[in-house]
């Protein structure tokens, strides 16, 4: 029988392999290139000089293990959270860059730096999209297939009501 | 400056949506307190600094 509550979990693994997919990838097409991603982070004009390099290293990696645990399911609402940070990050960065008049690419997935047609709106809207899965990924509290039903299963009322009915027969079983 | 003014505004918006999350899970014994507040600590703190740094680039 399906419920609302499946419905929102088929829909919150749906959102889950989406977005998780559109980090790993953003992650992989940024990992073998972190001279680039340096100066795509640069570009941005945000972060101290001295931070870019490391931060070049660190935004691939952690991009790939967040959508890594966003497709297993695991730690769902936090990496959930943490991606929608992310997303807030890079949404400001865009934004920002276009306050400013900058003219970048966004190098979200690989390059980036100085370019002479930034799409800055295409990109704002595409982050905002994604902002709003990762927060129907808080929100919901469990997604279908996920490893989190797993390891992490929650004792529902009615099961405690039968295992203390079923206590109640094996006692007057056994009496 | 109507950017920065934006930001903080959007910023607070947030934050004050976390505070409200955070008694909802809280308030259906979701995690415990302290785990939870701790975690918005985290995320505030996030949202704070990024903000504060923001608003001090695109101001300068």
């Amino acid at each position: 029988m399906r419920t609302r509550a499946d419905l929102l979990g088929w829909i919150g693994l749906a959102g889950r392999l989406y977005l998780g997919f559109v980090f790993l990838a953003a992650g992989l097409a940024k990992l073998p290139e972190p001279a680039i991603t340096e100066q795509a982070v640069r570009g941005y004009q945000l972060l101290p000089w001295q931070l870019a390099p490391a931060y070049a290293i660190a935004m691939p990696i952690a991009e790939i293990v967040l959508g890594a645990l966003l497709i297993l399911g695991l730690f769902t609402r936090t990496a959930a959270v943490a991606t929608a940070l992310g997303l807030c990050s890079f949404l400001v960065g865009i934004t920002s860059a276009w306050a400013r008049g900058l003219n970048i690419d966004c190098g979200c997935f690989g390059g980036g730096g100085a370019s002479a047609d930034p799409a800055y709106l295409a990109d704002t809207f595409r982050d905002l999209g994604w902002l709003a899965i990762a927060v129907y990924l808080i929100l919901v509290r469990r997604t279908k297939l996920a490893l989190d039903n797993l390891l992490f299963r929650r004792v529902t009322p009615s099961e405690e009501d039968y295992s203390e009915s079923s206590k109640k027969t094996e006692l007057g079983s056994s009496a | 400056m109507w950017y920065v003014v934006g930001l903080v505004a959007v910023s607070v918006a947030v934050l004050a949506l976390g505070v409200w999350f955070v008694r909802r899970e809280i308030r259906d014994e979701v995690s415990s307190p302290p785990v939870l507040w701790a975690g918005y600590a985290v995320v505030a703190a996030f949202v704070v600094f990024g903000v504060l740094r923001t608003s001090w680039v695109v101001l300068s």
